[in-house]
């Protein structure tokens, strides 16, 4: 799976992360994208406006968050970001919360991202038993016997 | 039972921002909603298992309620699908 690749190859991975708040949170997703050059520091501010301004609309299940912004927003490329909380925090989404995993996504058009990133998200974190062994992972090498395992 | 086919006509399908509407909006009524795309039919009251059925711009689906407010449910949802432009 292109995601579990991606991830592997960009580093792009905090596991059992400390976040006092939801913001917190999407931080540390993005920082990890800003250190692979795959986007640019503002898609955080871009983010966290527009969850201010319509609430967490990605927010997939409970304990799950797709955090994302648009292509215009400073993506550079198509990415992923893995972030799981060692503490879950809420993002005001009272069927959902609190949140321990996190996959920050950038795309560089929406028909990559829609068509494409999404469907790679929801696929890993749609599997209840590899969310459950994502969620108790603690290395990366954890991690990558559990991607082993779905690719 | 009640269904209905309705057509997406907005560019993003039922994903992220619109997708997480109709979620919202499905929870507000009693009835199991679920939605039938081709083979694929998937509870339309988690965001996860609406974005995993992949519905695009042209898609044609089928709204499928259940219960008490059976009626009401297919009628709002269709509405909402329709009032899209995103």
């Amino acid at each position: 799976m292109e995601l579990t690749k991606q991830l592997l190859a960009m580093d792009a991975i905090q596991l059992q992360a400390e976040a006092a708040d939801w913001k917190e949170a999407v931080r540390i997703g993005v920082d990890l994208l800003v250190k692979a050059d795959a986007v640019e520091p503002r898609y955080y501010d871009a983010i966290v406006n527009m969850t201010t301004e319509l609430g967490p609309w990605y927010i997939l299940a409970p304990g799950m968050a797709m955090p994302h912004g648009r292509p215009e927003e400073g993506v550079k490329k198509n990415s992923f970001a893995l972030v799981t909380l060692k503490t879950p925090v809420n993002f005001g989404d009272p069927d959902n919360d609190p949140v321990d995993i996190l996959v920050t996504l950038a795309a560089t058009d929406a028909k990559t991202m829609n068509e494409s990133s999404i469907v790679e998200v929801v696929t890993l974190l749609g599997d209840d038993d590899t969310v459950a062994r994502i969620r108790a992972a603690q290395t990366r090498a954890e991690l990558e016997a559990i991607f082993a395992t779905i690719e | 039972m009640q269904i209905r086919e309705v057509e997406i006509v907005n560019p993003t399908g039922l994903h992220t921002r619109p997708g997480n509407m109709f979620v919202k909006k499905a929870k507000e009524y009693a009835a199991t909603v679920t939605i039938i795309k081709g083979d694929k039919r998937v509870n339309a009251k988690s965001l996860l298992t609406l974005m995993k059925a992949g519905i695009s711009l042209g898609d044609r689906i089928i709204i499928e309620a259940d219960g008490a407010d059976e009626a009401e449910a297919v009628a709002g949802l269709s509405e909402l699908i329709a009032s899209f432009t995103e």
